[in-house]
């Protein structure tokens, strides 16, 4: 499936603010699942950017601008071509007990997809899921896709229930939240279950224009699932906020451990504090003609 | 760490040294070591960061290292900082040490001290000359053995330094007697390390200190150290970083940076490059690492080697990246990552000497604080506590001999010919139950024989420095420490005779002159109509973060910029400020008999503290700065005064030919009552106030006294401390205005006294033209004081170039 997505995030200043110096995690990757057709990444004030990549394997572009503005607009407009999801075959039909702390194998970095962070501690999921919920015999699959399912009825979505820095426990308890954090949740009772699985960014296309009935949620800004390590090497991705498994219609944008590590837009500037933020995200299906 | 407090100042451990090897009696001892003591007192009140450096002593016996033992210990250390050096290129390189199963990976991953964000970075900058430490701890047989590597930022270089030169004051025979080898040429060979690391740095571009900020513990060493070198310190708001460089910013402009001696733990050094930073530190700062256009000593990757739980595999790391025999035995060290290993901790957690795995702040990112409590921090979260097995104590012989263990801190410069420092820092570190904190008892340590000459060492000579120019962050917090104070001590004044919501409710009108100074002191204070009416009282106006302008709010800046000050200000300035700021809170949240009379009281601590900075503040151009924010301020809020609660007095003019009470008020409020009368020997007039407040240059609470002082200042930065930069700008417009505002004549607004029997009719007229050209009058002071506070803003604190009006949050932040 081909489409377009511009991404525009604005911040507004009262008054002009100086000195604005930032990260962006904006740059969809190319992988298993999607392809990169074009990609553009435009500032105003116009600035050069430093590319490079990060640990996690996410380019990054990063940018100052160091006289004063009243406004900065980040745009982000790429062609990507997705395709449709691979079912993970047997290696997610092993028992659940032997895909935990099964060894990170060749890709030894991934085992840092195992360990807690300050946003996803390892809550102890017992206390939180109901009585006997996983059991070392049932199949993988059968388990995330029952905790994914379990997320998706549990708890309500509502956007702007909570902010990038409330705790998880707060989710819990109020069992209300967005797509961040119940990503952060399914990472964090995988976690402590001993899987290996990461936090993915990226954008979601709401509106199937051929099933009108079965509109997603979490496309009116940037959306966030996960990927679950299987045997093989690959990355199963689950979107408990839809519960759905990651398909067509999701893009991937960033990986990491959290969101801390994918925040598109991260940064600092000096001046006034009142500032207003505006993001909008559009996701369009492109013709492939169009693009020749 | 908690099972040790430090050896307490006996004597005994004096008695017990080997009797008299320099023709000195016990007796003669026990001067030498009151005159230690008395140094060391003397060291510490001179620590700019008070009382949270550690008290220590110097024994005046030292600890001696035989040449051949010596030969061992810096062998032993080298090949360590070889393989702990490989080791941190590895990390943050291939990883080959995790590929080639020599560690568990959660031991380098879970480390709070790994930072993804660094990954492949110094591999693109040619490795890590690192100056390290390791600690190491005495066995009864004499053998060191190590407890801790220090690579990331070690301290106690300072106190190393100073403990030699009490020495050297206490024993002096013993140093023209025997062959010691010096240290005081360490700050020197720094330097030259330093310097070697910045080769490809542009020859213009400086070397600067980055300190840990004012609250370290470390300020001493720090303050030591860039002295002896000839080298800036900066705090993180000193630097800036622009296309890609980083630079110092001074107020005669911005100075690049090559080489930044790194004292701050790596994640506050960027609040962009680290996730876990939200406000610390220099942003963009990594990004100019990632370019190669700052080479950061030692590189923010080292901290990966202080990872304590690396210790239980030092062994198999050195034989991994040396291909040798370990020539230095570690301690048996045991983590808590694998469950055996923190039950044996828990079983033997008494005997064990526990430890956090990291530096204990970063714990506390983590969202494990480790608290004072590592035993149950252990329960918790046992990933983060190591149990090292420390060998048999020593002492214990006599009952005042306490038992304990002597460590051992050694320095070291890597890089291409890498140096041990010979000497070192030795603590006697004693067993004891007692919680109440010691003086570190430290033994300057000897290495003896080799090339060594006896004598005492001389100082070695200070490095050459330029003058070098004020750095912005001092300017500013200077600058802004005094419209803070002026802002907190004129708000405190005003409020104490006029309280603007008591007479709110006053019957007389809202024309009554008690209303109209009310209106005033809030049009001053910058109090918006809603906002006045959103606070009930003027209780509610004093309480704590309710307003960016009120008194409390106002001191609450002096202090913050206080804070950044220490070092600059003097002791007793600070203490003063904090017991003002300390007596306000407790006058606006807690007095229960509250009057704002009360709020008299802070105006007089305010003017000692303003005193106490005339006594001790150097005349430097500091000094310029702080009474250009004090008069600055005074200004502008004169101006808003004068445009608030002039006009109404002068609509009221006939009322006012009969009582002068509103504008005695009015000269009450400025502070200029008993001015006025010492000067007219005459009741209040309008012509005669608008003449004092205005004009008269003579007059300390007057506009014009406040524009001749900025002035005044402005041409003393400008003559004697930029010879460099072009002339500030702003003295032009400052000689402008002046010329207009003496060249005012006030007989033009009003004409005649009031009592030269005018009609009502030309009253009136009067009265309109008067409003209006004391509002057009102020305005323009309003705006003098607005624009040249931008003006200095961009000269020297922001260094921007384009001037669009930037006064307001500047204003509030």
């Amino acid at each position: 499936m081909l489409f377009s997505v511009k991404h525009t995030t604005r911040y507004l200043y009262e008054e002009p603010v100086s000195e604005s110096i930032g990260e962006l995690r904006l740059s969809p990757g190319a992988g298993p699942a999607q392809k990169i057709l074009s990609r553009h990444l435009h500032l105003a004030p116009e600035t050069p950017l430093l590319e490079f990549d990060d640990f996690f394997g996410n380019r990054v572009s990063a940018f100052s601008i160091p006289q004063r503005h009243e406004c900065l607009t980040i745009i982000m407009e790429a062609t990507v071509e997705t395709l449709p999801a691979r079912d993970p075959g047997p290696p997610a039909d092993i028992p659940f007990g032997q895909a935990r702390r099964a060894p990170a194998g060749d890709h030894l970095d991934r085992s840092l997809y195992r360990l807690p962070t300050p946003a996803v501690p390892l809550i102890d999921a017992k206390r939180v899921l109901p009585n006997r919920f996983f059991r070392d015999s049932m199949p993988l699959r059968t388990a995330l896709l029952t905790l994914n399912q379990w997320i998706h009825t549990s708890f309500t979505y509502r956007p702007g229930a909570t902010e990038v820095s409330t705790p998880i426990e707060t989710v819990i308890r109020e069992r209300t939240g967005v797509c961040q954090d119940f990503a952060h949740l399914m990472l964090s009772i995988l976690r402590a279950h001993g899987l290996i699985c990461r936090y993915v960014s990226g954008y979601i296309e709401a509106n199937d224009p051929g099933r009108p009935a079965q509109d997603l949620v979490g496309a009116h800004a940037s959306h966030a699932w996960l990927e679950v390590l299987l045997q093989d090497g690959t990355w199963w991705g689950l979107d408990p906020t839809n519960n759905q498994t990651a398909g067509e219609r999701h893009i991937r944008l960033a990986v990491g451990r959290d969101y801390h590590d994918v925040a598109p837009v991260r940064g600092t500037f000096k001046g006034a504090v009142q500032q207003r933020l505006k993001v909008s995200v559009s996701v369009q299906r492109a013709k492939k003609d169009f693009l020749l | 760490m908690e099972l040790f407090t430090p050896h307490p100042p006996a004597s005994s451990r004096t008695a017990n040294a080997s009797p008299a090897p320099w023709g000195l009696d016990a007796a003669s001892y026990a001067r030498r070591q009151a005159h230690a003591d008395r140094l060391a007192e003397q060291t510490l009140q001179r620590d700019p960061s008070g009382a949270r450096a550690r008290p220590f002593s110097v024994r005046v016996s030292p600890l001696r290292i035989a040449e051949g033992e010596w030969a061992v210990l810096k062998a032993g250390v080298l090949q360590r900082l070889r393989a702990f050096s490989a080791l941190i290129e590895d990390v943050y390189g291939k990883r080959n040490l995790l590929r080639d199963g020599i560690l568990p990976p959660e031991i380098i991953y879970e480390d709070p001290f790994f930072f993804p964000e660094l990954h492949g970075m110094l591999s693109t900058r040619g490795g890590a000359p690192v100056f390290a430490a390791v600690d190491l701890v005495r066995a009864p047989s004499g053998e060191w053995q190590v407890v801790e590597n220090r690579f990331s930022t070690p301290t106690g270089i300072g106190r190393l330094l100073q403990a030699r030169r009490i020495l050297a004051s206490s024993l002096p025979e013993a140093f023209r007697a025997e062959a010691i080898q010096p240290v005081q040429s360490f700050p020197a060979r720094l330097y030259e390390h330093l310097s070697e690391a910045g080769l490809n740095a542009p020859p213009s571009a400086q070397i600067v200190l980055l300190s840990e900020g004012p609250e370290s513990p470390n300020l001493q060493e720090e303050e030591l150290l860039a002295r002896e070198m000839g080298i800036p310190v900066a705090h993180s708001h000193d630097l800036l970083v622009r296309n890609g460089r980083l630079y110092l910013r001074t107020i005669e402009g911005l100075d690049q940076v090559g080489i930044l001696y790194r004292r701050m733990e790596p994640p506050w050094l960027d609040p962009v490059g680290f996730s876990a930073n939200k406000f610390a530190g220099v942003p963009g700062l990594l990004h100019c690492i990632r370019q190669n256009t700052v080479r950061v000593l030692n590189p923010p990757e080292c901290a990966v080697a202080d990872n304590r739980a690396l210790l239980r595999h030092a062994d198999a790391i050195i034989r991994y990246y040396c291909r040798e025999t370990p020539l230095l035995r570690t301690v048996p060290t045991f983590y808590g990552y694998d469950r055996d290993q923190a039950e044996w901790i828990d079983d033997h957690r008494d005997a064990l000497v526990l430890k956090p795995v990291c530096h204990p702040a970063l714990l506390e990112q983590a969202g494990t604080s480790p608290g004072p409590d590592l035993k149950a921090l252990l329960k918790k979260d046992p990933r983060r506590v190591v149990g090292q097995a420390y060998p048999a104590p020593e002492g214990g012989s006599a009952e005042n001999d306490p038992k304990g263990h002597s460590l051992l801190r050694l320095f070291i410069l890597g890089g291409a010919h890498p140096y041990v420092l010979t000497g070192g820092l030795c603590r006697f570190r004693a067993i004891t139950d007692a919680p109440a904190p010691q003086p570190e008892a430290l033994r300057d340590t000897w290495v003896t024989g080799g090339s060594a000459r006896t004598g005492i060492e001389p100082l070695e000579p200070q490095l050459a420095s330029r003058p070098r120019p004020l750095p912005s962050g001092i300017a500013e917090n200077l600058y802004w420490f005094g419209r803070y104070l002026e802002r907190g001590l004129s708000g405190c004044r005003m409020l104490a005779l006029v309280d603007p919501w008591e007479q709110r409710s006053a019957s007389d009108g809202p024309d009554a002159p008690e209303v109209t100074l009310g209106d005033g002191i809030l049009a001053a204070l910058e109090v918006t109509v809603s906002e006045r009416a959103e606070m009930a009282s003027l209780r509610a106006f004093l309480q704590p973060h309710r307003h960016p302008n009120s008194p409390l709010s106002a001191f609450l800046g002096a202090q913050a910029a206080m804070r950044a000050l220490r070092g600059t200000l003097s002791e007793t300035a600070c203490l003063a400020v904090d017991a003002m700021v300390a007596k306000l809170e407790h006058l606006c949240t807690a007095e229960p008999d509250f009057r704002p009379e009360l709020l008299f009281r802070m105006g007089s601590d305010g003017d000692a503290i303003i005193g106490n900075l005339q006594r001790t503040l150097l005349r430097d151009s500091g000094w310029h700065f702080f009474i250009t924010g004090h008069l600055l301020e005074r200004g502008s809020l004169l101006s808003a005064l004068s445009s608030a609660v002039l006009p109404k007095i002068v609509r009221r003019m006939d009322w006012h030919l009969q009582d002068e009470a509103d504008l005695n008020s009015f000269l009450k409020l400025t502070g200029c009552l008993h001015l006025y009368h010492r000067i007219y020997h005459s009741r209040a007039f309008l012509d005669r106030t608008l003449q004092l407040i205005w004009q008269s240059e003579a007059c300390p609470g007057s506009i014009a006294h406040c524009l001749l002082g900025i002035r005044t200042s402005l041409g003393e930065i400008d003559n004697q401390f930029l010879r460099e930069s072009a002339p500030i700008e702003s003295q032009a417009i400052l000689d402008e205005v002046r010329q207009w505002l003496t060249s005012l004549r006030i007989e033009t607004i009003i004409p005649a006294r009031g009592d030269k029997g005018l009609s009502p009719h030309s009253l009136s007229l009067l009265e309109k033209r008067a409003i209006t050209e004391i509002r057009n009058v102020s305005e323009r002071l309003s705006d003098t004081f607005t624009s040249l506070h931008t003006a200095l803003d961009n000269r020297f604190f922001c260094h921007q170039s384009d001037t669009p009006s930037a006064f307001h949050h500047a204003f509030l932040g």
